[in-house]
């Protein structure tokens, strides 16, 4: 089952807090936007994303093989930017390719200093005909353009690859479109409206709901909850 | 058959399950001069592999003295015979000494025959030069059939060329094995936890090595054996 679309979710929330009304509702579309992007973060938070695959013409400058360079730099600007975490980067000699070919070489993280220290050594620890270990490090930003940006490094430094990868995406807010799916699985969707209506009972009055909405919440979620709460009273955390 | 880095390096690295990178606390770079490392050591107790070639070198007219091949720094593992093109002639080893006494007083350039003796002795860059008595007449084209030693797969311009690893399949699954016995010595106990791996296996895997190594050596022993002990006939 598909994650609901947001106008779903926003329903289903007014719905529990029983203030589903087109006149005189309690809640601004703006305002309930902020309520939907705080709950589909809580969940998105426990749920840890999921895993996304891209070509790596999509993901670096360059769109294509490298020219010589050491290093890519992931664009800031096509949607790209939104990446929390690579779990696995390629060489690979096809274009569109997204690690998927048997002839992409699956590389090994390494730190970047690892990747300056091997540089360094020459042909001393062997000599390869195709890279074997990358680094991906974040840029400093100097311009506010160039937020979340990233540099790829490689070793050996051989030309004439791409680089494609798999990621964790960063989270991604709901832009308000009726459509907007959120990118969690199906017990995820199922949490943020509940969510959203435990945050926005106070707010319209209707405390003495909290209870029964809270007890519909996911036991994956309520766990999440306890912990975050324990962390932040105790700032220690179960394991 | 001879084998190639990446095989050895796929199979040392399901025996130590990081076949997934991120699993890695060793890396391609730590496993590959492991393999290195250990296929020197493996070798040094192996007899050394022969390789004929036709025509490697020549001796040139008037000339006394002669070098074997060293392109691509190759080295010599002690066995060496030197067959004359002209006449399929076989040159008879001797003693430095001994040419040194053939050649005393020879004051004359110039050549009178074929080579019928040689003396070999390795330079300081590890060039094999040769010494011939008589003098070669004329250029003599030779066949070489030597002992080559192993080559440091570090030193090839691409490390993972096909054959690069000279060993048969025994002698591949034995340096697998030692290879996965070394690396798993070095692991700590965190290390050996990610991979949820016991240490002890590392005593079997190095027995069983011994084992093929063993199984290597008469191999390559039987490979030449005539089954009798042979004598020397000068």
């Amino acid at each position: 089952m598909p994650s609901p679309i947001y106008s779903d979710i926003v329903d289903y929330a007014l719905d529990r807090l029983q203030c589903n009304v087109v006149t005189d509702p309690r809640f601004g579309t703006a305002e309930i936007l902020r309520h939907a992007n705080q709950a589909y973060l809580d969940v998105y938070e426990a749920s840890g994303g999921a895993q996304t695959a891209a070509a790596g013409s999509t993901l670096w400058t360059g769109g294509g093989s490298a020219s010589g360079a050491a290093d890519f730099t992931l664009p800031g600007s096509s949607g790209t930017e939104e990446i929390a975490q690579f779990l696995q980067v390629w060489a690979s000699t096809t274009l569109g390719s997204t690690g998927d070919f048997n002839s992409d070489i699956p590389l090994d993280p390494a730190d970047y200093e690892e990747i300056v220290a091997l540089q360094s050594l020459g042909s001393a620890l062997g000599s390869y005909a195709a890279p074997k270990k990358y680094a991906v490090i974040r840029r400093a930003k100097t311009v506010d353009t160039e937020d979340s940006r990233y540099d790829l490094y490689w070793w050996p430094s051989v030309a004439g690859f791409y680089f494609p990868a798999h990621y964790i995406k960063q989270f991604d807010p709901f832009d308000g479109g009726a459509t907007d799916r959120a990118d969690v699985d199906d017990i995820g969707g199922h949490d943020i409206p509940l969510l959203m209506a435990l945050r926005m009972a106070p707010l319209a009055g209707r405390a003495e709901l909290v209870p029964s909405i809270a007890v519909d919440l996911s036991e994956r979620m309520k766990k999440f909850l306890e912990r975050k709460l324990s962390a932040r009273i105790s700032a220690s955390q179960d394991r | 058959m001879s084998l190639n880095l990446a095989t050895i390096r796929a199979r040392v690295r399901a025996n130590i399950r990081e076949l997934g990178p991120r699993r890695s606390t060793t890396g391609v770079v730590e496993i590959d001069n492991q393999i290195a490392d250990l296929y020197l050591e493996m070798a040094a107790s192996l007899p050394p592999p022969r390789l004929l070639t036709t025509g490697a070198f020549t001796i040139a007219a008037n000339a006394r003295t002669f070098a074997l091949p060293s392109a691509g720094a190759i080295e010599y593992g002690g066995m060496v015979e030197i067959q004359l093109q002209s006449d399929r002639s076989y040159l008879k080893r001797r003693s430095r000494d001994e040419l040194i006494g053939l050649h005393d007083s020879d004051t004359s350039t110039v050549g009178t025959g074929k080579p019928s003796l040689f003396a070999l002795y390795e330079d300081a860059s590890q060039v094999v030069q040769g010494l011939c008595w008589p003098r070669s007449k004329d250029a003599e084209l030779c066949d070489l059939f030597a002992a080559i030693d192993p080559t440091d797969i570090r030193d090839a311009a691409n490390m993972e060329a096909a054959g690069i690893i000279q060993f048969s399949r025994i002698g591949g699954a034995a340096l697998v094995l030692f290879t996965s016995a070394r690396l798993v010595m070095k692991m700590t106990d965190d290390d050996l936890a990610t991979r949820r791996l016991n240490r002890a296996i590392a005593g079997t895997w190095e027995k069983a090595g011994h084992t093929l190594l063993y199984q290597e050596e008469v191999r390559r022993h039987n490979a030449e054996a005539v089954g009798y002990v042979m004598r020397m006939t000068p």
